[in-house]
């Protein structure tokens, strides 16, 4: 087995009482591996530090000790767009597209930072940002393609604010725009979370496109039981900051113990 | 018709202040209340340029630009650590810090004094620009090149970056962007810009005094970009009209001098209020204060 990501001994804590200087401990000595080109599922209850995880990996929360481990790189202590930059992408709860940017400026900007964004750059180098900005395009048109079909409305619709597009298009295009960064590693924060069901379908085959088609690793969480049978080939279950139980998603959503803690079987 | 010169320069003058307002504020979303402190960097560096360094305009105006650029390193870092209120406040602190220096730092800046007897700026060593329509003539040419220059960063790629700041800096920080060095450069900018304003100003007054670049500058900036509107240049070219043929056309009502001057701040004041209610993007701006 190929790991892409390996996270060993992390604690993170909050200061509960400081009078009493006591802390809460979110995550005790967790450790964790994830496979790489597979589809990883973290389920467990509210509150049992699922999204807390992702923010360490991604580098938005900071504070924690231990080692977290991508590609062989440890990203432990890094801001969140060098992370993002060695191969990681993240997508978060809701909807979270540049509402006032057009359809096709939240596409572009899904590619990693590149040197026409450096300002004047198109004005000293026409050619050559024009050229660029092109590419950018048809890459999001043939992503767009891919996952959605030939007329699809975010290509009809390029010119148009995002904001305009419903809750669902809109996470569907938050989930086109993350393959424009070619990341390794997909975090994906509850995709189908208020979603209408129309569109599960179609969330399904971007992560599956993710996965088979660009070879990529996918880590999502997701209380969809349905939606994580179908999708993932390997389950983690998380209870106060520990992962208490994995192994196949139809085992371990099977077992017990978690029967017991997250569905109170 | 030197009224009519006065007029066009003073118009030229707050659309390159307004167009550098329009980068932090219009396109990042950083209210910063500290572009006076900018401009008055800028007109006193100017100055200091023009009295002591026998220079041609153009390279003199560089050289101003890029230093005052500089200062706004100052202000940007603060826009790291400190978000929404809490950078505003920053950018107050910044402009009443400059203001005090202008003011109490007598040997440099002589103070409540002022600099007085600043030599014209030179075109090309040897067309000194000594008259009111030489000076319209360079305002609206700055003017016309800040536009240009602030159009093409609206439709660039880094402009893009900005407006997507604006809408959600956590999703371009994950997105591979690092945001604080966008905001840097964008202060960078807008400083540069508004130094070349203070150039302007401090090349055709021949004389300035702190009281030019005080908070209330820095409103009176702001409310010509919000009354023009955010985003775009339309909007800076709108709203420096506004605020500057305004008052003017108080002289033609006939009132007297001393009360005037206080119905200056009653209307503008007034406009902003009608411009936020019944235009809430401005006269001619793409977007809204968020």
């Amino acid at each position: 087995m190929e790991t892409i990501l390996n996270i060993s001994n992390l604690n993170l804590s909050f200061i509960s009482d400081r009078q009493k200087e006591e802390s809460l401990f979110l995550f005790r000595d967790l450790s964790l591996e994830i496979e790489r080109e597979k589809i990883t599922a973290l389920v467990g209850g509210n509150g049992a530090g699922k999204t807390t995880l992702f923010n360490v990996i991604s580098g938005l929360q900071r504070g924690a000790s231990g080692k977290v481990n991508f590609q062989g790189s440890e990203i432990t202590r890094l801001s969140p767009y060098k992370i993002a930059r060695l191969g990681i992408g993240r997508l978060f709860q809701g909807a979270r597209v540049f509402e006032e940017l057009s359809i096709l400026d939240n596409m572009v900007i899904g590619a990693i930072h590149h040197a026409n964004e450096i300002p004047f750059y198109n004005l000293l180098f026409y050619r050559k940002s024009m050229a660029f900005e092109k590419g950018l395009e048809e890459k999001a048109e043939a992503i767009l393609s891919e996952l959605f079909g030939s007329n699809n409305i975010f290509w009809e619709d390029r010119i148009k604010p995002a904001g305009n597009l419903s809750f669902g298009h809109q996470r569907l295009l938050a989930m086109a725009r993350l393959l424009m960064g070619n990341y390794s590693l997909y975090l994906l924060d509850e995709p189908t979370a208020g979603v209408h069901v129309q569109f599960i379908e179609q969330i399904a085959s971007a992560i599956r496109h993710m996965n088979s088609h660009s070879h990529k690793t996918v880590l999502l969480i997701e209380h969809n039981m349905h939606f994580v049978r179908q999708m993932a080939e390997y389950c983690l279950y998380m209870e106060n900051g520990k992962i208490i139980a994995k192994g196949h998603p139809n085992d371990v959503l099977a077992s017990d113990q978690v029967q017991q803690s997250y569905m109170g079987i | 018709m030197d009224f009519l010169y006065h007029i066009i320069i003073m118009i030229g003058i707050y659309t390159i202040l307004a167009l550098a307002a329009n980068i932090p504020v219009g396109l990042a979303n950083l209210l910063s209340l500290a572009q006076a402190a900018f401009y008055g960097i800028g007109a006193y560096l100017s100055a200091f340029v023009l009295l002591n360094f026998n220079i041609p305009l153009l390279p003199g105006l560089f050289v101003v630009a890029i230093t005052t650029g500089f200062f706004s390193l100052l202000i940007s870092l603060a826009s790291i650590r400190l978000k929404g209120d809490y950078f505003i406040l920053a950018a107050l602190g910044f402009q009443l810090i400059v203001f005090s220096v202008l003011y109490n730092w007598t040997d440099v800046t002589k103070g409540p004094y002022g600099i007085s007897g600043i030599p014209p700026p030179r075109l090309f060593a040897f067309i000194e620009l000594t008259a009111n329509f030489q000076f319209a003539i360079l305002s609206v040419s700055l003017a016309a090149l800040t536009s240009f220059l602030f159009y093409y960063l609206v439709k660039s790629p880094f402009g893009r970056v900005l407006k997507s700041i604006r809408s959600d800096e956590l999703s371009v920080s994950i997105s591979g962007r690092n945001v604080y060095q966008f905001k840097i450069i964008a202060f960078f900018l807008s400083a540069g810009f508004s130094a070349s304003a203070g150039f302007l100003f401090a090349g055709y007054v021949k004389y300035i005094d702190p009281t030019s670049f005080t908070l209330d500058e820095s409103i009176f900036i702001l409310s010509a970009l919000f009354i023009g509107g955010l985003g775009n240049v339309k909007g800076c070219i709108v709203g420096a009209a506004v605020i500057v043929i305004l008052p003017e056309l108080l002289r033609f009502a006939g009132l007297p001098d001393n009360i005037a001057a206080n119905l200056r701040q009653i209307i503008y004041g007034l406009a902003l209020i009608l411009v936020m209610l019944y235009f809430p993007k401005g006269l001619a701006g793409d977007t809204m204060l968020k």
